[in-house]
């Protein structure tokens, strides 16, 4: 059984991550944030008891769980989101942008950038990021933010293993093409 | 570069941005967590009673036993009411308190997070020329 | 001789008047000066280590500081752990100062990053670079003139 400081600390952990994955997901900060309090306010009263090791996957499911009713309730999603998805084409005739990206030489560009083209870069890359198609960003994100394995992406996402392997390299490709285009080296 | 360096990279940047959250944000993250965790659920028996009420309630003296300033209080029932608010307004004040330092100590770390010099943020005159790029935004 | 009936009458009364009063009369205790609290709270070496290293610039400080300041400090202590290695860097860069500063300068500090953050990026830059530019007797003639209208707007008040 979780104690209040394992919780606190889960949550003190999880809940910038936990808002800007609502941003990325309902381009509303004031919605994102509804959101985040509202699935922290599950997981404490109805998993309040499981133990720790369980909150991580639990959190996540209340978190999409809460994403998805809120694209149902305003019944409308976002066109921008729309549009991007139909444009982002699942099939990569040309050459593996990860390679280009290799390519272009140094990758250890944080010693010479200033803090605010950090800013910049950074910026850039949650707006690539929110582009995703929605299962190619939660795919992603849990692998590579939440450090979650297949399996448990799989059990977070409700879906198989291969599944999310394929969602994950698609959204890096997706990913890697779109920042080459911004001229981002990462 | 493979899909796990690129992913990592991608990481780091993400991490950056959910650091440079805006504080008021990380101000109302942080009230929510603590809403939450007030509400945690436990396995287990209920709630713990108040000390406060237990004294008041247990072997409370009968009506005509009661004596002084008291004495008619008791008679009415009412000493473990009014001592349960007592408490409960206590509770309060501390409880308010407590908000009143959280606030600070959110907003303060938000100013020594900041890139501006705190010179300038601890110089009245710096307000002045705030105040002056407000009216001129508008 | 008061029947019961009275009796109850009048103690529902009091518990009404307990209710409305009693909030204003605790919550109104008297806003302890920082500057004259007695440094209470729970000493240097009390602290865990983990605290301790969050607040290390203010070890040499820290008998000094008021306790709600202490509790405050411990609350951002909690917070050190989830920061980057440059996050950290720049916290305690800074903290040593702050802690320095008078309360007035700290409550000034407080309002003009919030006035700051108001602002669109490009404004508040604008308003740093100016204050930057500023040579000294400039920056004391600002200082002077807020300091002039506040003291008007307390007395406006009276």
């Amino acid at each position: 059984m979780a104690t209040r400081e394992e919780l606190s600390e889960f949550l003190a952990g999880v809940e910038r991550r936990a808002f800007k994955q609502a941003v990325f997901a309902v381009r509303d900060e004031s919605h994102a944030l509804d959101i985040v309090q509202d699935a922290m306010m599950k997981i404490a009263e109805h998993y309040g008891d499981r133990p720790a090791a369980e909150l991580p996957l639990l959190f996540t499911r209340i978190l999409q769980n809460a994403t998805h009713d809120f694209f149902r309730r305003s019944k409308v999603r976002s066109t921008w989101v729309t549009l991007f998805s139909a444009l982002n084409p699942d099939a990569e005739p040309d050459a593996d942008p990860l390679e280009t990206l290799e390519a272009s030489g140094d990758t250890r560009t944080e010693s010479t950038e200033t803090s605010y083209e950090r800013e910049q870069i950074v910026a850039i890359i949650e707006e690539e990021v929110a582009k995703l198609p929605a299962r190619q960003r939660e795919a992603f994100l849990l692998r590579y933010w939440e450090d979650f394995d297949t399996a448990e992406a799989a059990a977070a996402m409700g879906c198989s293993e291969g599944s999310v392997k394929t969602h994950c390299s698609r959204a890096t490709h997706a990913l890697a093409k779109a920042l080459r285009e911004r001229g981002i080296t990462l | 570069m493979n899909q796990d360096e690129f992913g990592f990279r991608v990481r780091q940047a993400l991490n950056d941005g959910a650091e440079r959250l805006d504080y008021r944000t990380v101000l109302r993250l942080e009230q929510a967590r603590r809403q939450a965790l007030g509400r945690q659920r436990r396995a287990g028996p209920a709630t713990v009673r108040l000390p406060a009420l237990q004294l008041a309630t247990a072997g409370a003296p009968p009506i005509d036993s009661g004596g002084g300033a008291w004495g008619w209080l008791r008679g009415a029932g009412l000493v473990a009411p009014l001592l349960a608010l007592a408490v409960g307004f206590v509770a309060i004040s501390h409880w308010q308190e407590e908000l009143e330092i959280q606030r600070l100590a959110a907003l303060d770390f938000a100013v020594l997070l900041d890139e501006g010099p705190l010179e300038a943020y601890a110089d009245q005159g710096f307000g002045v020329l705030l105040q002056a790029e407000q009216r001129a935004d508008r | 001789m008061i029947d019961g009936g009275k009796r109850r009458a009048a103690a529902r009364r009091l518990l009404l008047a307990a209710a409305v009063f009693a909030p204003a009369l605790l919550l109104a205790r008297p806003a302890q000066s920082q500057n004259t609290a007695p440094a209470g709270g729970p000493a240097w070496s009390q602290l865990s280590p983990q605290q301790r290293e969050a607040l290390a610039p203010l070890a040499g400080q820290w008998t000094t500081i008021p306790s709600e300041n202490k509790r405050k400090w411990l609350d951002i202590a909690d917070k050190y752990p989830q920061l980057s290695p440059e996050g950290k860097t720049r916290l305690q860069a800074r903290m040593a100062e702050f802690a320095r500063l008078t309360p007035e300068q700290r409550r000034t500090a407080r309002e003009n990053f919030q006035r700051a953050y108001e602002l669109p990026r490009e404004s508040r830059e604008s308003a740093v670079e100016q204050y930057r530019l500023l040579p000294d007797d400039k920056k004391k003639e600002l200082t002077e003139r807020s300091q002039r209208k506040d003291a008007a707007k307390e007395a406006q008040k009276k």
